[in-house]
């Protein structure tokens, strides 16, 4: 509370030069007693105000389908990241955002950018990497998803993974 | 997309309980499905306010970072 999430702090460095930012609203990944599995429209268009409001996200959020044709289409991870070139090509994608990795892709299009004013021409330069991240949720993340999905999210994710001290 | 359809309709995509085959079917999905360098699947979808967002309206434009998330 009070501090600036990461992709907010970028959001507001990069808006003005050259990015749009969205937050797209798919489906719930941990359903629980509070929020469980979307049953209408209605109510994960309220969903996904509910989690601009919590998250204190500053992004316009597009929510997709109920049956989640774009997350679907994109690949289905949770919190997956892409970034797409003004010519419409995918930059960068990874299936969990960090904001680490995504700061350099935006550094790395705002240079070509310059570049390219600068009458520079670029190529394409295709790279692949495997990022390590915490294998569990780190910080008070898990806390804070499963406090908010209700019981039911914390013992269906210990049904999958060892039961760890909460 | 006619099969993908049927294994992932309204009832499985919005699923009751998180389970071990969902924490392991995506990755591989999510890995062969797009490609850096590939053009990004075109779509529009509403905004909270109800205006309609298309992704191709910035091309030659803005570039656009999509962050995908929800509450839990």
């Amino acid at each position: 509370m009070g501090e600036v999430s990461p992709l907010n702090e970028l959001y507001r460095r990069y808006r003005d030069r050259g990015f749009e930012f969205f937050t797209v609203y798919v489906r719930e990944p941990h359903p629980g007693e509070h929020y469980g599995p979307h049953q209408s429209w209605e109510q994960k268009v309220k969903f996904a105000r509910d989690c601009r409001e919590q998250d204190g996200i500053e992004t316009l959020m597009l929510v997709d389908d109920i049956e989640g044709t774009v997350h679907r289409s994109y690949g289905s991870m949770p919190n997956m990241v892409y970034i797409i070139d003004k010519n419409g090509r995918i930059a960068y994608k990874a299936m969990w955002t960090d904001h680490e990795e995504i700061t350099s892709v935006l550094a790395n299009l705002v240079l070509a950018d310059e570049l390219q004013a600068q009458g520079v021409r670029v190529k394409p330069s295709y790279t692949e990497r495997i990022n390590y991240i915490p294998a569990e949720y780190a910080g008070g993340l898990r806390e804070k998803v499963f406090d908010r999905a209700g019981p039911k999210a914390w013992a269906d994710y210990q049904k999958v993974f060892t039961a760890r001290p909460k | 997309m006619a099969t993908e359809d049927v294994q992932n309709g309204k009832e499985t995509y919005n699923y009751k309980s998180f389970s071990r085959s969902e924490s392991a079917g995506k990755s591989t999905e999510f890995k062969t499905s797009l490609r850096a360098g590939e053009e990004a699947p075109d779509f529009e979808l509403p905004t909270l306010q109800g205006d309609r967002v298309r992704l191709s309206k910035f091309r030659g434009g803005k570039h656009v970072l999509l962050e995908f998330g929800s509450i839990t």
